[in-house]
């Protein structure tokens, strides 16, 4: 049937499962926008304040549904609005595209008015990108990019349009969906050996990362974990995968790691990383890491494997594949001396005491958790309160319930995250949003987003008036010079909700916290629950960069 | 540090040399050159890239370009197993004392000199990268006016190909 570029865009999205886009239109996509007029009722755009919210609430929608969250801007500062977006996605693996208007391809290269080249912009931030010049090669051209969006490692594609491509008539042949199964292979070379490794093991210990979750690979690191009786640490993108308080699970590894977990990793005799990148912030020093211990490192990405840490062994695949391939030929055992010598660390971990009188960033972690229940989704900004997220949410229904920005570490990313959460099908339980107040006024003008479509989303903000992360680095390492980390900002963060059309709370105690948040889970409409914490809490434990096990600050 | 190969096999695209030179200013890899050309196949293209490393820093720029969705396949290129070539051409300001010297110097060297005037010789030399240098290091007593060099091209020895034309 002969078709415009636009209607061809909707086609397409329909044939790839696409019912829900995250956008903000412009003069570049006015034509496709028509088209999503026409299409209203089968595709469902959500219209953000903000390109960057766009972008982050497709990332979320991602994250949360496992399907492939979509995009739309438009040209020029449309574009370029996405891209902190984007490297948020592809930094953290998400499967996503999206779609860029651009001028008319007369007059690329002529510095029209909101032109920008997007595709040199997004080279090193999408898995790959693609400028469509014309219209007959526009439907094949989204479908590679879904296909490359969701296959292999994940990240995000960006499809460019120029206006007249999106006008421009062609014949359009409907193909069906196209399914994106996972890698799977008959066998592994060298996956005896690591058998063989792990099972002669005395001390061994496991660091899984995203990759897990990317592969819904949860089971099967959880067989490894109780059959051979190996103690395992992850990193921020896996948290979830192991269930609050299950055996074996040593929590966050790295930076604000416990001590005992990067004990163990630096103590091990036999270190298994599964789909984890060895990134700066578990891998501190990418010298001493690990200590002498021999190194396996499963991941579906060839380029990982030696980037940052040399390995003894390695395998290339879906790390759900390989670890189906691996199960069988790994024996069951006990590392009772092992296990003990864990114990004796576990003594020296850090645990925050309580306090009554003022909000503890932790008790108000918990609180939220047991209040929100098992099924709620949870989104972070970045900084202290993402971690203090990371480390006492008690997660049991598996990673896609936790959604942070890992890699790139983008303040902002929550908000957005939280609206495209709100819009998977399968996201049943309550979307709350953790923020700080620095994180927050990056991103808090999504809360006209969340009212204009009616989601409950509850924003619970960290406040303790500075940039508490960076406070923490200026209290430890520059001297207590607190450089621009404290700008004494009166937000009333009740008055601007309600401005919104949402509703407010300040709390000061974990009492009135409480009050407000049985509210905010009744809710109708976003709630913003301001909490005042004291500036001085810091995140521990803490490794500072480039330091190992040795290095740990606890008090 | 030492010298390292890599012939890549990609998709004659527009935007392919950006995001292979992208990828080498992203992740810092130290390029010496970097060569395209065509192919007897007008949807592919070849790509030589000339990089000074360790191993590991090789290995990474091999992973890393293979990664790219437009690369059909890279090669590391062994200099002992590839023909592996580069052009010279040096402009010298001459005299009638030094020309005669600078020629045979040349010759000797298998470089040929291909335009010779009043005042200036431009020498012309193909060879592997590093005889180049040598010969470069040869020719720095005399008055150099100008030098340009391509990057370099390899294709494999024997009956091995990177990319087959049939």
């Amino acid at each position: 049937m002969l078709l415009n570029g636009s209607d061809i865009l909707s086609e397409v999205l329909l044939e790839q499962g696409v019912d829900t886009i995250f956008g903000y239109p412009g003069g570049g996509v006015l034509n496709i926008y028509d088209s999503f007029y026409k299409y209203k009722d089968r595709l469902h755009h959500v219209m953000t304040a903000h390109e960057q919210g766009a972008a982050h609430a497709a990332d979320g929608y991602a994250r949360a549904t496992g399907k492939t969250g979509v995009c739309i801007a438009t040209s020029g500062p449309g574009a370029t609005n996405l891209v902190t977006g984007l490297a948020t996605a592809y930094m953290d693996s998400v499967p996503m595209v999206a779609i860029t208007g651009n001028v008319g391809t007369s007059l690329i290269g002529r510095d029209a008015f909101q032109e920008v080249y997007i595709i040199g912009i997004t080279m090193p931030i999408t898995k790959h990108n693609f400028q469509v010049r014309r219209v007959e090669e526009l439907a094949d051209t989204l479908r590679k990019a879904f296909k490359l969006a969701h296959t292999g490692r994940y990240g995000p594609v960006l499809v460019d349009i120029p206006k007249d491509v999106s006008a421009a008539i062609t014949e359009y042949v409907p193909q069906p969906p196209v399914e994106t199964p996972r890698q799977v292979k008959d066998s592994y070379p060298g996956l005896e050996e690591i058998a063989r490794v792990i099972n002669t093991a005395k001390r061994p210990y496991i660091l899984f990362g995203g990759g897990v979750r990317l592969s819904d690979a949860g089971d099967e690191v959880r067989e490894l974990i109780n059959r051979a009786d190996i103690p395992a640490s992850y990193t921020l993108m896996a948290s979830g995968v192991l269930a609050y308080g299950e055996k074996n699970n040593m929590g966050l590894l790295g930076m604000h790691g416990c001590f005992s977990g990067n004990k163990a990793a630096d103590n091990c005799d036999v270190l298994i990383n599964i789909g984890s990148r060895f990134s700066d912030r578990v891998a501190l020093n990418m010298k001493k890491f690990g200590g002498d211990a021999k190194i396996i490192h499963i991941d579906i990405d060839p380029s990982e494997v030696g980037k940052n840490i040399k390995v003894d062994y390695s395998v290339i695949g879906d790390v759900k594949d390989v670890l189906q391939k691996l199960l069988p030929m790994i024996e069951a055992k006990q590392h009772l001396q092992w296990q003990h010598q864990i114990d004796a660390w576990k003594t020296r971990d850090y645990h925050p005491k309580n306090d009554a009188s003022v909000i503890k960033p932790h008790q108000l972690v918990s609180a939220i958790c047991e209040m929100a229940g098992p099924d709620a989704t949870y989104t972070t900004d970045v900084g202290q309160h993402q971690i203090w997220a990371a480390q006492y949410l008690h997660l049991t229904k598996g990673p896609n319930h936790f959604l942070t920005s890992g890699g790139l570490g983008t303040m902002g990313y929550g908000y957005g995250a939280a609206i495209g959460a709100s819009f998977g099908k399968d996201v049943k339980g309550p979307v709350i949003h953790l923020t700080g107040d620095g994180s927050f006024h990056m991103n808090m003008n999504e809360a006209c987003t969340a009212v204009s479509y009616g989601l409950p989303i509850i924003s619970v903000i960290f406040n303790n008036r500075v940039l508490g992360m960076v406070r923490q680095w200026q209290t430890v390492f520059y001297g207590k010079r607190y450089s621009s980390s404290d700008p004494e900002r009166v937000t009333d963060y009740v008055k601007v909700i309600e401005g919104f059309g949402g509703v407010g709370y300040h709390v000061e105690t974990l009492a009135e916290f409480k009050e407000a948040f049985a509210k905010a889970l009744e809710s109708k409409v976003p709630v913003w629950i301001d909490c005042v914490i004291d500036k001085d809490e810091r995140v521990l434990p803490m490794i500072p960069g480039g330091g190992t096990s040795s290095d740990t600050i606890l008090d | 540090m030492s010298r390292h190969y890599l012939v890549a096999i990609v998709e004659n695209n527009a935007g392919v040399l950006a995001r292979i030179s992208s990828l080498c200013c992203q992740r810092a890899f130290n390029i010496d050159s970097l060569t395209v050309s065509t192919t007897g196949s007008p949807n592919v293209s070849r790509i030589t890239i000339v990089t000074s490393g360790d191993d590991d820093a090789f290995e990474q720029l091999k992973s890393q370009t293979a990664k790219l969705p437009e690369v059909i396949d890279v090669f590391p290129a062994d200099p002992d197993e590839t023909v592996i070539r580069e052009l010279l051409l040096l402009k010298f300001e001459v005299t009638d004392e030094n020309r005669f010297q600078i020629t045979s110097i040349a010759e000797s060297n298998h470089a040929r000199i291909i335009n010779n005037q009043d005042s200036t010789l431009v020498i012309e030399m193909t060879a592997d990268p590093t005889t180049i240098d040598l010969f470069i290091e040869l020719m720095m007593p005399f008055r150099l006016i100008e030098m340009c060099r391509t990057g370099a091209t390899a294709i494999a020895k024997g009956a091995t190909t990177f990319h087959s034309e049939s």
